[in-house]
């Protein structure tokens, strides 16, 4: 045994899906007021985990709650699957639980995210569950907690609207890329989490439930499936979704997805390929097989 | 899975929350938690309404359990830890016999509602009924989050005019309750506070 491996962690020390019984009973009361109360940030406790705040405890917190024998589990990073993030919280959750994992999002019952929704259109047998940096808003235009709270409870937006509508007025456009505020059954102010503007639409009666978790500010909520999702917007302003033009993916040629833009740094040309790489090497081995 | 096994805390509480889950996120829809039928041979009442209180339930949680029934209060105060309430203060409330509840319309007016700051802190109901049978039962018409467009579902075994007394607990959203109905065969159905019902 190497000096290293003895001071690895040690999963059997733990509980299934590594939470003790009583953190997994208060996350799933919590979850289950929050899919009652559709985009409403239900405060939680927020258990440690071996790894850090802000680095997605909230989601995973959220799908070892969830987790059991009968799941398969997709764990995506900014559209990846095997970025460190991605890898890391994988590792965790499969060595914690035994859970088969995967990459194919039609074949996952959970898909824990951290900033996208899969490109291929989410089943009712599916939750999706997304990692929250910041779950409100509001935070944008008021800081402290208690006041946030009471704009919320009173559905006093208007200082969101204020900032839209700055936003426009000095810059000529909204200029909200990720995390663009919207409201839920036409009540609840929430963050989609950093999702870019493209996923935001997928929400808005989705046919999968999505929870939303919030490790380092304690909080989660959901938007239910069929539930109405509305991006803030004028009449003369319309929420619009990225446009990439014609470009298409380098690799697999979808067009019509998301995608990230690469530059090359000798000759300055642009390339793009898909954001969701396991979308992409699906239709990579289909090409193959064809 | 043998039927002589005994509840699992750790397993068996995943499915049924993730049945539960399922239930609140698409109102209407009956799913079941049949395999606790046989593992709670102790059970005072149907094990289906044992088993979602053994799911959600501990030391961090208030109960009442109405009509009065000291035998279930005392089972799940000794399974659990959570703590006997008042009515009007209690997170859950468990309601073993419709039959015998005098008024359903008090118990639904003084159970907390939540507050505009914290909608949360409301009663959630953990109601057992005897049936979603489509031959016997009301059928209800619903919609709202969670539902397409709408759906349907027979509940027997609920008093008459239930609906309307949540509609008056529920007329100030984000206040309002959530129902979870357990029938005999310990099937589950839930009704959130933003589903709206008539009767079909």
């Amino acid at each position: 045994m190497s000096p290293e491996s003895s001071k690895r962690f040690r999963v059997s020390a733990y509980n299934f899906g590594f939470l003790d019984e009583g953190s997994k009973r208060e996350i799933r009361r919590s979850t289950l007021k929050a899919v009652a109360i559709p985009g409403y940030q239900v405060p939680f406790a927020s258990r440690e985990l071996p790894i850090g705040k802000g680095w997605g405890t909230g989601g995973m917190q959220l799908s070892l709650s969830l987790a059991g024998s009968r799941d398969t589990i997709k764990v995506i990073d900014q559209g990846h699957d095997d970025s460190v993030n991605a890898v890391s919280i994988r590792h965790l959750i499969q060595s914690c639980t035994q859970v088969e994992m995967t990459r194919d999002s039609q074949a996952a019952s959970l898909i824990q995210s951290r900033h996208r929704i899969p490109e291929i259109p989410l089943r009712k047998d599916q939750i999706l569950i997304l990692q929250v940096p910041q779950p409100d808003p509001l935070k944008k235009v008021e800081s402290h907690e208690k006041k946030v709270k009471q704009l919320h409870a009173d559905k006093d937006y208007k200082g969101m609207w204020l900032h839209l509508y700055e936003d426009i007025s000095q810059w000529g456009d909204i200029s909200i890329s990720a995390d663009y505020p919207s409201t839920a059954h036409e009540r609840y102010l929430f963050a989609p989490s950093p999702l870019p503007r493209w996923d935001v639409p997928k929400l808005n009666h989705s046919e999968a439930l999505c929870l939303l978790g919030a490790g380092r500010e304690k909080k989660i909520y959901a938007i239910p499936p069929h539930t109405q999702v509305t991006p803030l917007a004028f009449d003369d302003v319309p929420f619009t979704t990225e446009n990439f033009g014609k470009a298409s993916c380098k690799n697999c040629g979808a067009d019509n997805v998301y995608l990230d833009e690469f530059i090359d740094d000798e000759t300055g040309q642009k390339t793009y390929s898909c954001s969701d790489t396991g979308y992409c090497h699906q239709r990579m081995a289909e090409r193959r097989i064809q | 899975m043998k039927g002589d096994q005994a509840f699992d805390l750790v397993h068996d509480s995943q499915l049924i929350y993730r049945e539960m889950l399922e239930a609140v996120s698409r109102p209407g829809t009956i799913s079941n938690i049949k395999t606790v039928l046989t593992k709670l041979p102790d059970s005072p009442v149907n094990p289906g309404l044992i088993g979602m209180a053994l799911t959600i339930l501990d030391g961090e949680t208030s109960f009442a359990v109405v009509p009065e029934f000291s035998k279930l209060s005392s089972y799940i105060q000794q399974k659990t830890g959570s703590r006997v309430e008042t009515l009007d203060q209690a997170d859950y409330i468990l309601m073993h016999d419709l039959s015998l509840v005098p008024s359903f319309s008090e118990v639904i007016e003084t159970i907390k509602k939540g507050t505009l700051i914290d909608p949360h802190d409301s009663a959630t109901l953990l109601i057992q009924v005897k049936s979603f049978s489509a031959t016997n039962g009301a059928p209800y018409i619903l919609s709202g989050p969670g539902i397409a467009s709408e759906s349907q579902v027979p509940i027997e075994g609920l008093p008459e005019n239930w609906e309307k007394t949540r509609q008056r607990a529920n007329k100030e959203f984000p206040l309002g309750i959530d129902f979870f109905f357990v029938s005999q065969a310990a099937e589950i159905l839930s009704i959130p506070r933003t589903t709206r019902i008539r009767k079909a």
